[in-house]
């Protein structure tokens, strides 16, 4: 017996799954206007039209200190030595409220990550200092150590 | 053996080529006042330029951060303050709903409490200068950490109905 009900549900399925699939920048232009009671993220931060765009993702990833680097893009050329990249700015995030200050950043990274010298200084001091300690208890053991075994220093009650 | 491996660190970050060039906020070069954005701007944006010159052959790819100082991102109250189930693609315009709690202290703005989609107070600051150039190509998608980007996404028209 065919299925008589079929096609019209199979209809309403497609048309369901077609509405749900519109962009939301699309339809919400039509929504906001029936429901002013919400604000939208395009309306607060007009450069980002919604919450998949990668930046708000980037900075919705809390940083851990309060002076931080957030990506913006990758280039994907080399640059050459000397030349310069000018950056047209749209600045609309204010810092001055809260003494804050913005700059922008162009880096490459190494096998550890970005510029830091502390891990290197860090283990070169202190093999330094391991060094010292070795020559210094090299020269007490030459100059006055005692030899290994030597009872003399033990005290019996 | 300290030594030789501090050596080693230190020349892998000697070998990272960077520049940078502070836009606003105290110390801001003179050249570059026209970029300061005023405290009560009301969101307006103000165009400028900025040139970043490279101090040596930068390999590719080389990345373009934006560097913010004296921001506590890691705030206790801040970070706390996000709906994730909104983020998720969650719908709601009531403003008891549970989707809305977690956003305290900020979950509506203005005069008519308009509930904001998305909430809270990361969201509501969200850095939003934009840098464009014509001397290279930018490429502004897979910046974000992939684990991330499952966790947002838009509601459904569907759910906008109700």
């Amino acid at each position: 017996m065919p299925c008589t009900r079929c096609l019209s549900r199979s209809l309403s399925l497609s048309l369901s799954l077609l509405l749900s699939r519109i962009s939301f920048p699309i339809a919400q232009a039509a929504f906001v206007a029936a429901n002013p009671q919400m604000t939208f993220l395009n309306q607060y931060a007009p450069t980002i039209a919604n919450v998949t765009n990668e930046h708000f993702i980037v900075w919705m990833r809390v940083a851990a200190l309060p002076s931080f680097r957030k990506l913006y893009g990758i280039i994907n050329t080399d640059i050459q030595a000397g030349s310069p990249i000018t950056f047209n700015i749209g600045a609309a995030f204010p810092v001055n409220g809260f003494s804050g200050r913005k700059s922008l950043v162009l880096s490459t990274t190494s096998f550890l990550g970005g510029k830091n010298a502390f891990l290197g200084i860090a283990y070169i001091v202190v093999g330094f200092i391991c060094i010292l300690l070795a020559i210094l208890f090299g020269l007490r053991q030459i100059f006055g150590g005692r030899r290994l075994g030597d009872t003399s220093f033990l005290v019996y009650r | 053996m300290f030594v030789a491996i501090g050596f080693g660190l230190k020349a892998a970050s000697d070998a990272v080529v960077e520049v940078s060039q502070q836009y606003d906020g105290a110390g801001t070069p003179s050249s570059l006042a026209g970029c300061s954005v005023a405290t009560n701007g009301n969101g307006s944006v103000t165009p400028c330029s900025l040139t970043l010159t490279a101090p040596a052959l930068m390999r590719a790819p080389v990345y373009l951060y934006y560097q913010l100082d004296n921001f506590y991102q890691n705030h206790r109250r801040y970070v706390a303050s996000r709906s994730d189930a909104q983020l998720a693609g969650a719908y709601s315009n009531s403003a008891g709903d549970s989707t809305y709690s977690s956003c305290s202290p900020l979950a509506a703005v203005g005069a008519n409490s308009s509930l904001l989609a998305p909430c809270g107070l990361i969201a509501y600051s969200v850095f939003n200068d934009t840098f464009t150039t014509s001397s290279v190509n930018v490429q502004e998608t897979g910046i974000a950490w992939p684990s991330d980007l499952s966790k947002y996404a838009n509601p459904s028209v569907r759910d906008q109905r109700t």
